[in-house]
């Protein structure tokens, strides 16, 4: 469920736009905040409700963009990028060590919820591949060992 | 006053493979070509729906534009010249076509579409021969029930969006959606809802391939095995137009038909699933007379001869002790033939079908004009719920026009007020529950402000009891029974009508339960069930030493029945049916009585017959006849036959 | 080695520009200023004569673009910007927002000012939550200062701008699919014309709307700095001006660089540093992954990086992102990716993108596998011939056309993949022609 705040801040967003719909990528970045990271039917029957819509057509949306969790997904989201700029400077490698170094695969979480690894296309990153990104944070130039320290660190967190 | 100037449209001259074709401004490219005798494939295209332009299908070259462009988006121009034949163009559409049946399974043997494919025909004559595609086909479960009369066979989905755009744009509820992209995207409802929409069946008719199911049709028949008749529907008052699609003597399918005036090209799901009853195993197909308190079953002259006398008798000691209580689902030439019996033969004007008193008052716009309206306000119902059909032309006019829309309890509800501030184009929505006290406050209001109200009645012939006479103070075309019409009604019919106002509803059960009646006939309504106060008519079929019941189930009020005769449905016999604008509308026979029923006009006539009557009728037709004959044409227009 | 002017990187060393207070003291709002004291259709004058090109990948002349707009409307006109910077081997919008979002900014007000619109939306893609922190603070600073809002610098011209974040999609970079986004819809492509009107008349809620890279925007305020006409000084044709690359791939010193439109593929590969520790090259990509490949031959090395040049030799400038691979990479391999890529990217709309990037894809999964067939090749160029220019948008162009690049060049790599024991397995015939 929405908290009062969250609804003050759809009610602001709303009125970025000539429209109410419009606002509804923003609405369900903020219902996955509120929803724990992810985008429960509920959130979208909430959403929908909000901005009177169907909720048919808010899942339509909410399963175009990647970036909307259908499903519950780790703590921090470790989304390395393996398109072509990354994949030539190591991206594969990099994946199949953190892989190794959490114990699951490409698409998986770890069974304590805390990290999911995912492979992305290009980040936007070219110049500095290979990069990856956990939750908002971008880490570029990656090498064998950065990326160790870097999963090292968030395990602590 | 304003005076409307009517310009003749605009037109767009231009040539279509080396035919010059005139075609209004604004029409699209592949309607121009249709009309140029062109005949450009397509998938996604749908008169009725928005471009979409994603199929890819109707590709054609325009000339002076760099690529191939899709026939079904763009909209004419003066002076364009467009090529729907080169081999470029046909190049182009066999690519498209092997495209979409890389993924879609060959299962068209078994497939409900197969027959009446798109897909299956444009294959036949536009695509490739042989595939050149290896590789694992895409796969999802199928096949996955959607609500309780559609399922989706996602393997065959081609993502036209034909169903999609049908619900946002025409049915208004958005309840499917395109979910995922790519070539993972489905057509999905919300995952928490199902297919909550009134009108899912038409999506089954509008997918151009077999992705979208019937699920009561599925596997039940091919198409080229069932035979498909002319019919109307008999779940509401709207008489939307239906195919009965039949085989071996039973319904396989309801299919829409088109009629601009009433349903456009659609159905609701009510009329499309909800009419399988005409199969049912419950039905009663053979006559049946109460002996030793139990209804056993007997032969028609047995049955038959039993309710002569017992009306005759009945009727020759006094007229006001036989009754009739006909049906709203009844044809308007077994209306008619019903209350012809009760005035001639039994000389009673016992007769009525009302289960309530209600306004009579017809349309004032027509079902169309629903669409056009600006302002329109439902009052004490939802057309959704209980006239669907009627939902879909409001929806129009919302969506179009950007009408209001509001569906309210009261007629002293703000939103009727906003309505009729806006004056000529405000249609005010109401039913037969309306009471005439609130009518007649809503005309004056309505009048003054030049706003329209439509009584809408609710089952597929309730205008046609109405206008055929089953009424107790009035002859056909309501015409009173006391007034200088009945003269002309008398000649027709060959003997003395009453000239008094018989009993409604309420007073024949009224009289019934204090033993003033001792002969009912109650023909196709189910007054146990449906009168309001069902303990005044369980006591009044009770008490009444004769009843018959004419139906197709045994009913509550069958249970007090000392003949139980077995009608025919609708699909069963021919005749015409009154919507509630007052359309009369023709319905063939799709298959023959089931059992040893028979149509109620049938019955009726053979009863007549045993009353003494010298001219029974051999078929609907005859009494059609007499009806036009007799009828004003406002009420019973022949050449609507 | 030319001389390379730094036009939108002048400042990029600059600590803190991305501050107002630093940025104003580096000619920062001086543009605004004057855009807001002349007349609208001067600004476009202005930029007309700088010959400024879109730098999001199509390179159409923005001034023609900005006149588009109807003068006299009654309905308010939009500012989009494209900053959904997705296209892979392309990182420049992202730097320009992270380090520099003032030009950005001001030059949305330059933009607005000039298609006399009220109401800008960044539209930036999901992934940037970085740079949209940035902007924000930028756009911030910039009410702050009295340069949005209402009655900006007592000019009588209001402005607002938003940021409207993606969710993840590549085809929200298309222009009218971006559209479809911002509008809370499914990020699919609009009609265009002949189909539609174009964005200029009806765009984003049926009104007048531009939609422009972030790169186009925020040249504008150096150009009105420099006046249109110096700007126009730089380059050469119809290619004019300076632009920014992204270099990456196997060079020593991969980055954003500005180069004037023009310069010699060589020279770019020089000042980034060279090939990677010496290794031969072997191809290169010159505008992003949507772009056909060129071999790391002399021909296409001296070749200059413009857009005429780049349209004559069968490839495309495209939002500049230049990609430079060496001996090691297998051009198959690099495409399964690719393809793999535009497969996940295309929204599914239309026919010939849904099913054949997917169908691209499959075959070349199955050709890495070691289960190619020798028709197989020619089966990948009929493919992408019936996805070219028959796709509902360009993406299915984008995916084609970096196939029909690599089997240009590339054909033996495909074939030494084929097994020989390999025959047509199945019954295989070109697609034939319907007769009439």
């Amino acid at each position: 469920m929405f908290t009062v705040e969250a609804k003050e801040q759809l009610d602001n967003i709303v009125k970025k736009y000539p429209t109410k719909r419009a606002a509804l990528l923003p609405a369900l970045w903020l219902a996955q905040e509120q929803y724990d990271g992810w985008l429960p039917p509920e959130a979208l029957r909430e959403v929908a409700g909000y901005l009177e819509m169907p909720p048919a057509e808010v899942e339509g949306v909410a399963t175009f963009y990647t970036m909307y969790n259908k499903e519950k997904i780790g703590k921090f989201h470790i989304e390395v990028c393996h398109n072509i700029a990354c994949m030539v400077r190591g991206a594969d490698a990099l994946i199949d060590q953190i892989g190794e170094k959490l114990g699951i695969g490409k698409g998986e979480t770890t069974p304590d919820g805390k990290f999911t690894l995912s492979g992305a296309e290009c980040l936007g990153a070219c110049a500095n591949a290979p990069c990856m990104m956990i939750g908002a944070k971008y880490f570029e130039d990656l090498t064998p060992e950065k990326v160790d320290a870097i999963v090292e660190e968030y395990k602590k967190k | 006053m304003a005076e409307t100037i009517t310009q003749a449209p605009e037109t767009v001259n231009l040539t279509i493979d080396g035919k010059k074709v005139t075609v209004p401004k604004g029409t699209l490219l592949i309607t121009a070509a249709f009309q140029a005798g062109a005949d450009v494939p397509y998938f996604c295209h749908h008169p009725r729906l928005k471009p979409a332009g994603a199929c890819r299908m109707c590709l054609v070259r325009i000339e002076k534009m760099a690529k191939l462009q899709t026939a079904c988006t763009v909209p004419v121009s003066e002076g364009m010249v467009v090529d729907t034949l080169s081999p470029e163009v046909k190049q182009a559409q066999q690519g498209i076509l092997e495209f979409l049946l890389i993924n879609h399974p060959l299962d068209c043997p078994i497939c409900d579409r197969g027959g009446e494919c798109p897909l299956q025909n444009m294959t036949f004559q536009y695509g490739p021969g042989v595939t050149r595609f290896i590789d694992e086909k895409r796969h999802f479960p199928k096949p996955v029930p959607l609500n309780d009369y559609v399922s989706i066979d996602r393997e065959r989905c081609i993502q036209c969006s034909r169903c999609t755009r049908f619900q946002a744009e025409i049915a208004g509820d958005g309840a499917l959606a395109i979910e995922s992209r790519g070539n993972s995207a489905v057509i999905a409802p919300f995952s928490l809802d199902g297919f909550q929409s009134h009108f899912s069946g038409n999506t089954v008719e509008l997918c151009p391939v077999g992705a979208l199911l019937s699920r009561p049709y599925r596997f039940q028949s091919r198409p080229w095995e069932f035979h498909s008749t002319d019919s109307v529907c008999s779940m509401c008052g709207v008489g939307c137009n239906i195919a009965v699609q039949t085989r071996t003597n039973q319904l396989m399918r309801v299919n829409s038909r088109l009629n601009e005036d009433v349903n456009e090209e659609w159905t609701c799901d009510t009329g499309k699933f909800e009419q399988y009853w005409v199969n049912s195993e419950e039905r009663i197909t053979t006559p049946m007379i109460r002996r030793a308190s139990v209804l056993k079953p007997c032969s028609w002259d047995e049955a038959l001869t039993a309710v002569a006398e017992a009306f005759s008798s009945a009727a020759k000691s006094s007229s006001n002790t036989v009754a009739g209580i006909g049906s709203t689902r009844t044809s308007n030439e077994e209306a008619y033939l019903f209350q012809r019996i009760f005035r001639t033969a039994l000389g009673s004007n016992n007769i009525d079908h009302r289960m309530h008193d209600f306004p009579i008052r017809p349309m004032e716009t027509s079902l169309a004009a629903i669409g056009e309206a600006k302002a329109i306000v439902a009052i004490g119902f939802d057309p959704k719920q209980y006239l669907p059909v009627v939902w879909l032309r409001i929806y129009k006019a919302i969506s179009n026009g950007n009408a209001t829309y509001a569906h309210v309890s009261s007629v002293d509800d703000p939103a009727v007020e906003a309505a009729l501030a806006v004056g000529e184009g405000a249609i005010l929505l109401t039913d037969d529950h309306i009471a005439s006290a609130d009518l007649d406050k809503l005309t004056k209001r309505a009048k003054s402000a030049g706003a329209k109200i439509n009584v809408l009645l609710p089952d597929n012939n309730s205008w046609g009891a109405i206008l055929m006479g089953v009424l107790p103070d009035r002859l056909p075309s309501l015409q009173p029974v006391g007034n200088g019409a009945r003269p002309k009604f008398e000649a027709l019919w060959g003997g003395p009508v009453p000239d008094k106002p018989g009993l409604a509803t309420w007073d024949i059960l009224k009289a019934g339960a204090a033993g003033d009646i001792r002969a009912l006939y109650v023909l196709g309504s189910n007054p146990v069930a449906s009168f309001p106060d069902r303990d005044l008519a369980a006591s009044a079929l009770e008490k009444i030493p004769f009843v018959v019941v004419q139906d197709l189930f045994l009913s509550e009020s069958a249970q007090y029945a000392n003949v139980f005769l077995p009608a025919s449905s609708f699909i069963e016999k021919a005749g015409t049916f009154t919507n509630i604008e007052g359309r009369v509308q023709p319905f063939g026979a799709a298959i023959r009585p089931v059992g040893d029923s028979k149509p109620d006009w049938q019955i009726l006539s053979e009863l007549y017959a045993r009353l003494g009557a010298s001219a029974p009728f051999f078929g609907p037709a005859d009494i059609a006849r007499e009806i036009a004959h007799s009828a004003d044409k406002n009420t019973f227009a022949g050449d609507r036959r | 080695m030319s001389e390379q002017p730094q036009i939108l990187f002048k400042y990029r060393n600059v600590e803190n520009y991305n501050n107002i207070d630093v940025y104003m003291k580096h000619e920062g709002y001086a543009a605004a200023r004057k855009a807001l004291q002349m007349e609208p259709d001067a600004v476009i004058e202005e930029i007309k004569a700088s010959g400024l090109r879109g730098r999001g990948g199509a390179g159409f002349p923005t001034h023609i673009k900005w006149n588009g707009i109807p003068k006299n409307w009654d309905k308010p006109h939009y500012l989009v910007i494209n900053a959904d910077e997705g296209e892979p081997g392309t990182a420049k919008d992202r730097e320009l927002m992270n380090k520099m979002p003032h030009l950005l900014v001001e030059g949305c007000i330059i933009a607005a000012r000039a298609i006399r619109s009220n109401r800008c939306y960044i539209y930036i893609r999901g992934e940037y939550m970085e740079p949209g922190q940035s902007v924000r603070k930028a756009i911030q600073e910039a009410y702050d200062k009295g340069f949005l809002g209402k009655n900006i610098q007592g000019s009588g011209f209001d402005l607002d701008i938003h940021v409207h974040m993606g969710a993840g999609s590549y085809e929200c970079g298309e222009e009218s699919a971006l559209m479809s986004s911002l509008m809370g819809e499914r990020g699919m492509p609009r009609h265009k014309p002949p189909s539609a009107p174009l964005p200029v008349i009806s765009g984003v809620w049926d009104s007048p709307t531009i939609v422009n890279n972030v790169e186009t925007v925020a040249t504008a305020a150096p150009i009105l700095n420099m006046g249109g006409a110096a700007y126009g000084k730089i380059g050469s044709g119809r290619s004019l001006g300076t632009k920014l690359f992204t270099v990456s791939g196997h060079v020593n010193k991969p980055a954003n660089y500005e180069f004037v439109l023009g310069t010699p593929i060589r020279e770019i590969l020089e000042t980034a540093g060279g090939p990677l520790n010496g290794k031969p090259l072997k191809f290169f990509i010159p505008g992003g992954s949507s772009t056909p490949l060129f071999p790391a031959t002399d021909k296409f090395l001296d070749l200059p990086l413009d857009y005429e040049t780049m349209m004559a030799n069968g490839s495309m400038l495209g939002s500049g992102g230049l990609m430079f691979f060496d001996e090691g990479v297998s051009v198959p391999a690099l495409m399964t990716r690719l393809m793999h890529f535009y497969a996940h990217e295309s929204c599914g709309k239309c026919t010939p993108c849904r099913e054949g990037t997917n169908w691209l894809t499959k075959i070349h999964d199955r050709i890495m596998a070691g289960g190619g067939r020798h028709e197989d090749i020619d089966l990948l160029l009929d493919i992408c011939n019936n996805i070219g220019g028959r796709s509902f948008c360009a993406l299915g162009d984008a995916a084609a056309m970096p196939i029909q690049g690599a089997l240009k060049y590339f054909r033996h790599e495909y074939e030494a993949l084929i097994p020989d024991r390999s025959l047509s397995s199945r019954i295989y015939a070109p697609l034939p022609v319907a007769a009439g």
